[in-house]
């Protein structure tokens, strides 16, 4: 069997999950396939999603590289500048040839920069290592920087440059905070926790234009006519996929590259498109999750192998950013049943909707582990409880109640796991003559597992010494605290 | 009075026996794993030795299919003529041998050897399968030898954190939980399981931090765990330069795993990954801690990717620089009372004494010489316990199978196709000294001794060889297992003799072992009375209580780093199966429970099977505490009392797997089973539950 030629075009994320899941997919089909990948960066692929954790301290450079191939042609540094449709061959930035019999654009998005920064200095995007490296270089203490975006890798960033205790101006041009994906309501309060982070939020603004000093950025105006000291100005204001090659091969691009279903493109079967370049019929997400169920789904095709069993929902989306919980999942539906939990004074607002006993979509904030218990209970579609506010109030973890002191505990609690000891016998070998936890545990076994019990077995000891009247009066007439009643 | 150990668990609590006009009365004895505790079953365990159930005589099938008492003779020439006829059938494996990890040292290797060159079958494995075979083939891949706990468990307590994956020890070996002090105090204990378990809270009050996590992915929540410690800078670099292998392809893996990714396939809150990984990584030896332990137990294990769970666990503590430094580690928490001894000398299907493979030559040759047979006619592998007895009675399948110490009709998984199984077979032996659902079954029963009425040796799950001895007599007719395997033996005219007496066995059993990886070459009775602890390796008078510190068991001294493998097993939850079945114990009950359900006390103290469902699903399926629940899964139903619980995470509910003659939940568990150490995926699967009324009583 002649292999089937893959050449995968961009080494991102998406493009590396693919390759590892047409690798797995072959070992099991036993298919033969030819890959090789024009990388475009530098550097070996690497989690480009870890970049704004990096920024905050909590993830290091040298820790973002994905695991190398077997048996694939990489080719980092070398990228792709034409497909050739009628030869079936893409040539690269070495002005080598590669045949294909299928050719995967997985090119992403470029950040997109909503200002003429002028010729100055210090406009950034993050979208690379390499800006990650710029950044961390330039964000000191006390330095004055916008980033410009409120949406989810705005505030990430925002978040990580805090860490670093840069001062943060977040300006964006929406009334509320990530308008794509929350209310108003829990906009306000992410906006709330923020700035008690110390983030400045500006909103309803953009930036009209730079001021510079020297070649440098030195403030923003905005469309207010305020002005906002920063000599780092982040675009974090959405991105734009790059679909220039397959433009220029004659594909049919809009936003992104037009994909069916299968990932392939309209115009042309033997091109496919996935990730942040392509434009499913259900449009371009810009998120992970749906890039990687595409990569699974064209790996099975071409290796053969069954399509990936399970559909997971690709609609969850986690904020990472630090002193900030936002979880979002599915759609919140004002036509299902909505609950709300809103408590703007910790920086928590929960949004739930629910149709048909199950989770339909959720919006947490400032609640991490309830948003675990959601996510988990929405992914699998598990039943809601009857009522489903009660979904928003607890954790999992069960409640823990205080110790109950020796008086309130009732007399049929069990003080000794290990040997299933009660209070009521221990009270009974108290009464008895037991004083000490020694003659308590000689007489009842309590203590002499885990040893767990013996404060508590010591304080009914106590308790007993202070209650019992029998004890009282012999001790106004005994001496010795080791009388024992026969 | 007698110095021994508990009958039970693989801690094996030191106890004193002495016998009175009473009969036999238990008391603790001060010892470093049990410092002089004991649970419910060890304080109550001479119960059993007057079990009313007691088998004492030889019991045999008759006509009428009643089991009706027979001599020895009797019972001993149907077993050779059906062995025989079996064998003329289909050859030498039509017999096959299940052992327990509860048997002797001198039982475990006597019966291996009974199975090799008696039997001259291949198949043979054990219940341990079940228990501690998926740690143990991660163990042999990382580190060249799987001793449970390569320190004493006493180490534990100067750490400053301990990770339990799936250990509920509190409930499974209560006196443990002592050397669990120093940690707590110190806020460092992390606990993950998907029920707040007796262990899990002890994490509270500022112990430590409990981890509940969805059930099967206790393997995405350890890598995300390592990722934190390489995002961190937190890994012990010079160690894994300098006594890791492999530990590059883990580290890239480990990268894809970030904390909101693991979030949401775990459960488990970002905040509540981050606090477990500062506390070990602040206790790790190199960061200047006083040191941390990672601990698998059965609920990381029992799945079919326990061993790649357990790979991860042990990716984990060689982050951090653990194993092989005293003070740190990795290690396992074996279960049954002889759990570690019973899978060293020869009871595993490709297994010789020693811990050596029944495939490699040099083991084999002198395997061969000690047991006084040619090479040649040793057998080769045979199967695993899940395939084992699966085959059992089908065409070219055995037709004859000897249980010991072991209650497969109960403890299997999918176990109703277990007793199918068993069913179809032409003679079914089992030893046993009360009537388990399995001998029950049984066309020959034999009655052997308890363990206050035997002499030997078990290994402790901190790998420390410990005496058994006898405090009272077995009744007339009981046998010990070795007089039976010597008479079958030679009434099989099997060339060699079987020693009978356990002092000269276990002198056998040393040399047997002697350069395997679990080498008891230079222990003997007498220096086990003395009172140093003897860990294996006993090359010397010394023994080893830990292992690795200056290399690892591998060929290149290196501990081996993999990269788990990362399908998920679990049958995972949907509309029509919305809830996790988790199986386990309850404190007062051990294994199938054909022993403890017969000692009073614990029946009084924890009656019956219950299936704990959290009050939230309660609500919702309309149930109630007390009310009958009917628990379905693809193989299999069960109903059970309901007893309500906060203690699960909602979409899970709990039923200990102890038979008590009601509730076999076993007939629903998921008999898929471990690529690598044939492990059944016990722990966890997808059921329904639904209100079942009142069953007729």
């Amino acid at each position: 069997m002649t292999p089937h030629r893959v050449v995968v075009v961009g080494h991102g994320m998406v493009a590396h999950r693919f390759v590892d899941d047409l690798t797995r997919a072959t070992r099991r089909t036993g298919r033969p396939v030819e890959v090789t990948v024009l990388g475009g960066e530098p550097h070996t692929a690497y989690n480009r999603l870890m970049l704004s954790e990096v920024i905050a301290g909590r993830a290091r450079l040298a820790g973002l590289t994905l695991p190398e191939h077997e048996d694939v042609d990489v080719r980092t540094g070398v990228s792709a500048v034409a497909v050739d449709r009628s030869r079936q061959v893409v040539h690269d930035s070495d002005g080598a040839q590669h045949s294909y019999d299928t050719v995967v654009l997985a090119t992403g998005a470029g950040p997109r920069m909503p200002l003429d920064a002028r010729g100055l200095h210090g406009v950034k995007a993050l979208r690379t290592i390499d800006d990650c490296r710029e950044l961390i270089a330039a964000a000191s203490p006390g330095r004055p920087m916008i980033v410009l975006g409120g949406g989810l890798l705005g505030i990430e960033l925002a978040c990580g440059l805090r860490t670093r205790d840069v001062e943060v101006t977040i300006v964006h041009r929406a009334d509320h905070l990530m308008e794509a994906q929350l209310d108003p309501t829990s906009a306000d309060v992410v906006r709330n926790q923020l700035e008690r982070n110390g983030i400045r939020v500006r909103l309803g603004v953009e930036v009209d234009r730079l001021e510079g000093e020297s070649g440098r950025v030195t403030s923003a105006v905005l469309s207010d006519g305020n002005s906002v000291a920063a000599d780092i100005v982040v675009a974090c204001a959405g991105v734009t996929p790059r679909i220039e090659l397959a433009r220029a091969a004659g594909l049919q691009t809009r936003r992104g590259v037009v994909v069916g279903n299968d990932c392939r493109s309209i115009t042309d079967a033997s091109v496919a498109a996935i990730g942040d370049c392509a434009e499913p019929p259900e449009g371009c997400a810009g998120l992970l999750a749906p890039g990687w169920r595409q990569a699974a789904m064209l790996a099975a095709e071409i290796a053969g192998d069954l399509p990936p069993a399970e559909h997971r929902t690709d609609d969850v989306i986690q904020l990472k950013a630090a002193g900030l919980s936002v979880v979002l999942l599915g759609r919140v539906d004002p036509a299902h049943r909505v609950v709300r939990l809103s408590d703007d004074s910790i920086g928590r607002c929960l949004t739930l909707a629910v149709d048909d006993g199950v989770v339909t979509g959720a919006v947490c904030v400032g609640a991490a582990d309830i948003a675990a218990d959601l996510v988990s209970t929405y992914e699998r579609g598990l039943p809601v409880p009857l009522d489903p506010a009660q979904l928003l109030v607890r954790a999992v973890a069960g409640t823990s109640a205080p110790a109950p002191s020796p008086r309130s505990m009732p007399a049929s609690a069990t003080v000794c796991r290990c040997n299933g000891v009660t209070k009521q016998a221990i009270v009974e070998a108290h009464v008895d003559g037991a004083h000490s936890v020694e003659q308590i545990a000689a007489r009842t076994r309590a203590t002499t597992g885990c040893g767990g019990c013996r404060d508590a077995v010591q304080g009914i000891c106590q308790w007993m010494a202070e209650v019992d009247p029998s004890l009282h009066d012999r001790n106004m007439h005994a001496t010795g605290s080791e009388t024992s009643v026969s | 009075m007698v110095d021994t150990h508990c009958p039970y668990c693989a801690l094996q609590c030191a106890m004193t026996l002495s016998v009175g006009a009473d009969g036999v009365a238990v008391q603790p004895r001060d010892f470093p794993t049990n410092r002089g505790g004991l649970c419910q079953k060890g304080w109550t365990s001479a119960q059993l030795l007057s079990a009313p159930d007691r088998i004492t005589t030889p019991l045999m099938r008759d006509a009428s299919g009643e089991l009706r008492p027979v001599t020895w003779e009797a019972a001993y020439d149907r077993i050779v003529s059906s062995v025989r006829a079996a064998q003329g059938a289909v050859g030498a494996d039509g017999v096959a041998v299940f052992g327990g990890g509860g048997l002797t040292n001198e039982k475990a290797y006597t019966l291996g050897k009974f199975a090799r060159i008696a039997l001259r079958t291949r198949l043979i494995d054990y219940n341990g399968r079940f228990c501690m075979s998926s740690a143990a083939a991660a163990g042999n891949r990382a580190f060249g030898v799987d001793r449970g706990l390569p320190f004493p468990l006493e180490d534990l307590g100067g750490a400053d954190a301990v990770l339990l994956v799936g250990s509920n020890l509190a409930d499974t070996m209560p006196p443990s939980v002592v050397h669990l002090d120093g940690v707590r105090r110190r806020g460092g204990l992390i606990v993950v399981d998907p029920r707040r378990s007796a262990t899990a809270a002890l994490t509270e009050n500022g112990s430590g931090v409990h981890l509940q996590p969805i059930p099967g992915t206790d393997l995405v929540l350890l890598l995300g765990l390592v990722h934190l410690v390489l995002q961190g800078g937190a890994a012990d670099e010079a160690y894994l330069a300098e006594r890791v292998s492999g530990w590059d392809a883990v580290a890239t893996e480990a990268a894809l795993w970030w904390p909101e990714r693991v979030s949401r396939e775990t459960g488990i809150p970002v905040s509540a990954l981050r606090q477990a990984a500062d506390l070990l990584v602040s206790a790790a030896p190199h960061r200047g801690g006083r040191g941390a332990y990672v601990l698998t137990g059965r609920g990381a294990e029992q799945h079919a990717h326990g061993t790649a769970t357990v790979t991860a666990a042990i990716d984990l503590a060689l982050a951090l620089g653990l194993p092989g430094r005293p003070g740190s580690g990795y290690g396992c928490l074996t279960g049954q009372g002889n759990g570690q001894g019973g899978r060293e000398h020869g009871q595993k299907a490709d297994q010789l004494p020693g811990y050596r493979s029944i495939t490699d030559p040099v083991a084999r040759q002198q395997v061969a010489a000690v047991w006084g047979v040619d090479e040649a006619d040793l057998p080769g592998a045979g199967l695993p316990a899940v395939e084992l007895l699966d085959r059992l009675g089908r065409p070219g399948g055995p037709r004859v199978l000897f249980v010991h110490g072991a209650n497969p009709a109960v403890s299997g998984p999918d176990a109703a196709r277990v007793r199918d199984r068993l069913a179809a077979l032409d003679l079914l032996v089992v030893c046993d000294f009360v009537p388990s659902e399995t001998a029950r079954l049984a066309d020959v029963v034999l009655p052997v001794p308890q363990w206050a009425e035997e002499e030997g040796t078990m290994t402790s799950l901190e790998g420390r060889l410990l005496r058994r001895r006898r405090a009272v007599e077995p009744p007339a007719e009981v046998r010990d297992e070795l007089r039976i395997w010597a008479e079958l033996a030679q009434r099989l005219d099997t060339p060699v003799r079987f020693a009978t007496d356990p002092r000269e066995v276990f002198e056998e059993l040393c040399r047997a072992s002697e350069g395997g990886l679990a080498d008891y070459s230079a222990a003997n009775y007498d220096l086990l009375e003395s009172v140093t602890p003897l860990h294996w390796p006993v090359t010397s008078a010394d023994g080893t209580p830990r292992l690795f510190l200056d290399r690892f068991a591998t060929p290149d001294g290196r501990a081996r780093a993999s990269v788990p493998d990362l399908v998920t097993a679990t049958e995972r939850l949907g509309p029509d199966s919305p809830l996790h079945l988790l199986t386990g114990r309850v404190l007062q009950h051990y294994q199938s429970g054909a022993q403890t359900s017969r000692v009073p006390d614990l029946v009084r103290a924890a009656p019956r099977s219950a299936v704990q469902v959290h009050p939230v699903t309660a609500q919702r399926l309309g149930l109630d505490e007390g009310s009958l629940a009917r628990i379905t899964s693809e193989r299999g139903d069960a109903v059970a009392r309901v007893v309500l619980s906060d203690h699960l995470r909602p979409e899970c509910v709990f039923v200990p797997f102890h038979f008590d003659g009601e509730v076999l939940i076993n007939d629903l568990t998921d008999p898929a089973t471990d690529p690598v150490s044939g492990m059944p995926q016990f722990k966890a699967c997808a059921v329904q539950v639904a209100p079942a009324g009142e069953v007729p009583a």
